[in-house]
């Protein structure tokens, strides 16, 4: 099918092979974090991360030596 | 499986070569502005050039874009990255001694660029311009930057990698690929070397590596760092980390793929321009679920924007993030390049995402950052909140200028009138009605500056009033208890992911029994994901393990970049099958040898001297070498350009903005005298020109003595010299300097043979003349030089 589609500029192939990879991965990812990762708390934890740092400020952030 | 004990330990934080990056980024930030503004003075005014030759525009915008890209968003980039992975890590940096060769190399590297581009050194890429020897330092810094972070994260103190460490290890590996590859280059002196790639396929090279520059250092690095400061700045989680982890692993395995895009109805094979503009228009999903993910994480906090100067900055940033990344893949479609191309849009769009997106991050960081550095409150916030919109106004007046003149500008070059000839056939009037636009630049480029000098001042207030602070915290090791590397490696999305590039592969180049079973495959693997899904019953999922396995994660980075990568050296490697440097053809004049001929000539000596100073003046920021196949191209400027013709031309010189007309067919155009006129006086034969004047080539002299020596490299990269004309370069070139100055001697002017000038109206006259077939100049353009 595609050897006919494709016969005078077969290298035409490469950009749709790519958009049919990357499509495909793509959806694989949407589904992946919407499905599998649906019940993830550790998501939760991790969207945090930068305030779980000790505070917003140099002086509450930890011990601070001047 | 490795397995350490959990123990409480006291980690102090290296925030002295953060604070160190900082005061580099407000430095070369009011620097790489301030050459800005003058090289917008340049193009208003052209006298703005002093004359000098290491003050012209040519050599002062490759200046002006190194500084702010690699001086200003580069010490911006190290100081945030070294500030958030320490804390994201919970781990001091690993190094103190690499951490400060990184800075201090850093800033060897942005003060070689400053005295090498004014003098000419250039390898004369854009944003790849640094002679060898930098270039090589550039490698040295960077691998002492990656081993300080991969260091870091193998002793971190936190178990999973958050989403900004994710863009600081693809920004560090993809970054390390780009550069090698695009500045393979063979020396021929201590300041000057040769491109290993030639014509098509440098281009393609440069591009792949110019528009990942954009994508893997001011756009991958920023987005770790707004992914950390802004929910720090808005005291909010990231609106959804699901979200992140779609952004990232979309946005770098596009990314890379896009770079031919700046190579639209060039002589690049079209396949490749259409993979560039298919995976350029696809970069819009991912860059649009970034930008709202960054705006979202703001819900609750919009409260913040009307007191907040450093929120301000952010919503502004990520504004522009989104306009950039709406406009980038517009102008990747081929008919809006068509218009867009080589025009002042280009300009605005660059400067959209340089200013609006990186500046604006910056600006925010800073505000943020640096009175937590120095245990203090920012001196005055009054005096943010001016900057913010002095640099607000001065950024949409330099956009929305620069859009007018662009738009303006590619309507002008393609207008027809009814005969369908052009209706503007000569270049300069579509330049003198962009002037009051180029005004309007200046203005907001003026006023971005401004605010960028209140800045300066406002913070060295806050510095001088603070101490410096040290950071000590307790932090719980913890047990790395997860998978080793090749059961990672094993995963279910890892599979999953091979099998569907496998079963794409076979889908678009095997024949009809394989194409079915392809789409019978993708139908079983559809059905086994939603099994496997079903059945899963792990604690913890995969991206969650692999969060937790640094070198797992790094090696899939690699994968993710280099499957694009690779795809785009397929065409370097095709384009040279279909770019054959001889042709079964006997009736040539040049160059017969049996049966075959070359399809283009080599460069003379004395041209290929010529060409060097084109390189060194940096000719090509301002004229492109590419003939579009557009009607309105070949009337103005000749035959298209074929890539036969560029077989020897390392570095190729295709260009990227013509704010002065196409040199390709150059060559035979105009007499010797007009090229002698127009470089030392540009008004003289083309009234209105912004061009430089550049009288210092009539009395510089070309060292003929390293003319053989660079034919040697040159025959190493593929150029057919022999070793007689190698031998006899010198004396080949006298004669062919003999012959300009001989014809300019009847029209009364002197000019010594190995004068530079001699030189570059050889190149100049040689351009576009190969063996095949050359449409003569248009008609109307040929009249008009007759006439004046």
């Amino acid at each position: 099918m595609s050897e006919w589609f494709f016969r005078d500029n077969p290298l035409l192939a490469w950009p749709l092979a790519g958009l049919g990879i990357f499509v495909a991965a793509f959806l694989m990812v949407i589904l992946y974090v919407t499905v599998v990762l649906r019940r993830d708390r550790e998501l939760e934890r991790m969207a945090a991360l930068p305030l779980d740092d000790g505070a917003t400020g140099a002086a509450e952030e930890g011990v601070v030596r001047t | 499986m490795q397995a350490t004990t959990p123990v409480t330990k006291r980690v102090v934080y290296d925030d002295e070569v953060v604070r160190a990056f900082s005061l580099a980024t407000i430095i070369w930030g009011a620097v790489g502005l301030l050459v800005g503004v003058l090289v917008a003075t340049q193009l208003s005014f052209w006298q703005a050039n002093l004359g000098l030759s290491w003050t012209s525009y040519g050599r002062l915008r490759p200046l002006h874009t190194n500084a702010v890209i690699f001086a200003f968003v580069g010490n911006m980039m190290f100081a945030g990255v070294y500030y958030s992975t320490q804390r994201l890590l919970k781990a001091r940096l690993a190094s103190d001694l690499l951490s400060w060769i990184h800075f201090w190399g850093w800033q060897a590297v942005i003060v070689g660029a400053a005295i090498t581009y004014p003098l000419g050194l250039s390898q004369g890429k854009e944003y790849a311009e640094l002679i060898w020897p930098l270039d090589l330092l550039v490698v040295l810094v960077w691998v002492a930057f990656g081993v300080n972070f991969f260091w870091t994260l193998a002793r971190r103190n936190e178990r999973n990698l958050y989403v900004a460490v994710w863009f600081y290890i693809s920004t560090i590996i993809t970054i390390a690929v780009l550069y090698i590859v695009n500045n393979l280059q063979l020396p021929t002196s201590l300041t000057h070397s040769y491109s290993i790639f030639t014509g098509v396929q440098d281009a393609l090279v440069q591009w792949w590596y110019g528009h990942n520059a954009v994508a893997f250092f001011l756009t991958t690095p920023i987005l770790g760092i707004m992914y950390y400061f802004l929910p720090k700045a808005a005291a909010r989680p990231v609106y959804s980390y699901r979200l992140s982890i779609v952004h990232f692993w979309s946005l770098i395995f596009i990314y890379i793929w896009a770079g031919p895009h700046h190579l639209l109805y060039t002589a690049l094979p079209d396949w490749a321009q259409t993979m560039g503009m298919i995976f350029s228009v696809m970069l819009w999903a991912p860059s649009w679920g970034g930008m709202l993910n960054g705006l979202l994480t703001l819900r609750g906090a919009w409260d913040k924007l009307r007191t907040d100067p450093v929120i301000k900055f952010y919503i502004v940033a990520v504004t522009f993030y989104g306009m950039s990344t709406f406009e980038g893949p517009l102008l990747s479609i081929k008919s809006v390049s068509a218009l867009g191309h080589y025009t002042d849009w280009i300009i605005g769009h660059v400067h959209g995402g340089a200013l609006g997106w990186n500046g604006f991050m910056a600006f925010g960081m800073l505000y943020w950052l640096v009175p937590r550095l120095w245990s203090t409150q920012l001196k005055s916030v009054r005096l943010a909140e001016l900057h913010f919109w002095i640099a607000t106004f001065g950024i949409l007046l330099y956009v929305v200028s620069m859009w007018i003149s662009g738009v303006s500008q590619g309507l002008f070059w393609r207008a027809l009138d009814a005969e369908g000839f052009l209706k503007y056939p000569d270049f300069i009037e579509g330049l003198l009605a962009s002037r009051f636009m180029y005004q309007m630049r200046l203005i907001g480029g003026l006023a971005y500056f401004a605010g960028a000098l209140l800045m300066v001042g406002n913070l060295w207030a806050t510095i001088r009033g603070g101490r410096k602070s040290t950071v000590e915290i307790e932090v719980q090791g913890y047990a790395h208890d997860g998978p080793g590397f090749w059961a990672l490696m094993r995963g279910a999305p890892v599979l999953y992911s091979l099998a569907v590039i496998a079963l794409s592969l076979v889908l678009f180049f095997s024949g009809a029994l394989g194409s079915a079973i392809a789409l019978a495959g993708f139908g079983v693997l559809a059905i086994a994901g939603a099994l496997s899904i079903g059945m899963e019953k792990s604690r913890r999922s995969w991206h969650d393990l692999i969060e937790g396995h640094s070198l797992a994660f790094t090696v899939l980075v690699l994968v993710a970049i280099l499957v694009g990568g690779l795809v785009e050296i397929v065409p370097l490697v095709v384009a040279k099958k279909d770019v054959p440097a001889q042709v079964a053809h006997a009736d040539s004049v040049w160059a017969a040898k049996g049966e075959y001929v070359f399809v283009q000539m080599p460069y003379s000596p004395l041209e290929v001297e010529g060409r060097d100073i084109y390189v060194r003046e940096g000719c090509y920021v301002c004229h492109s070498q590419m003939v579009r196949p557009f009607r309105h191209e070949t009337l103005r400027y000749g035959e298209y350009s074929r890539a036969t013709e560029f077989i020897y031309d390392t570095p190729f010189q295709w260009g990227s903005k013509r704010t002065g007309p196409d040199l390709h067919r150059e060559g035979g155009k105009y007499a010797n005298i007009w090229h002698y006129l127009h470089m030392i006086d540009p008004r003289s034969t083309s009234p209105g020109s912004n061009m430089p004047s550049y009288p210092h080539l009539k009395t510089h002299r070309v060292d003929l003595g390293a003319t053989a020596g660079k034919m040697r490299v040159l025959r190493k990269l593929g150029v057919p010299y022999d070793e007689a004309q190698i031998a006899g370069a010198s004396a080949t070139a006298r004669d062919q300097g003999g012959l300009i100055v001989a014809d300019l001697a009847t029209q009364g002017v002197t000019l010594a043979p190995d004068s530079e000038l001699a030189a570059l109206i050889a190149y100049l006259q040689r351009l576009g003349r190969g063996p095949q077939p050359v449409a003569p100049a248009p008609a109307a353009v040929a009249a008009r030089e007759v006439a004046r």
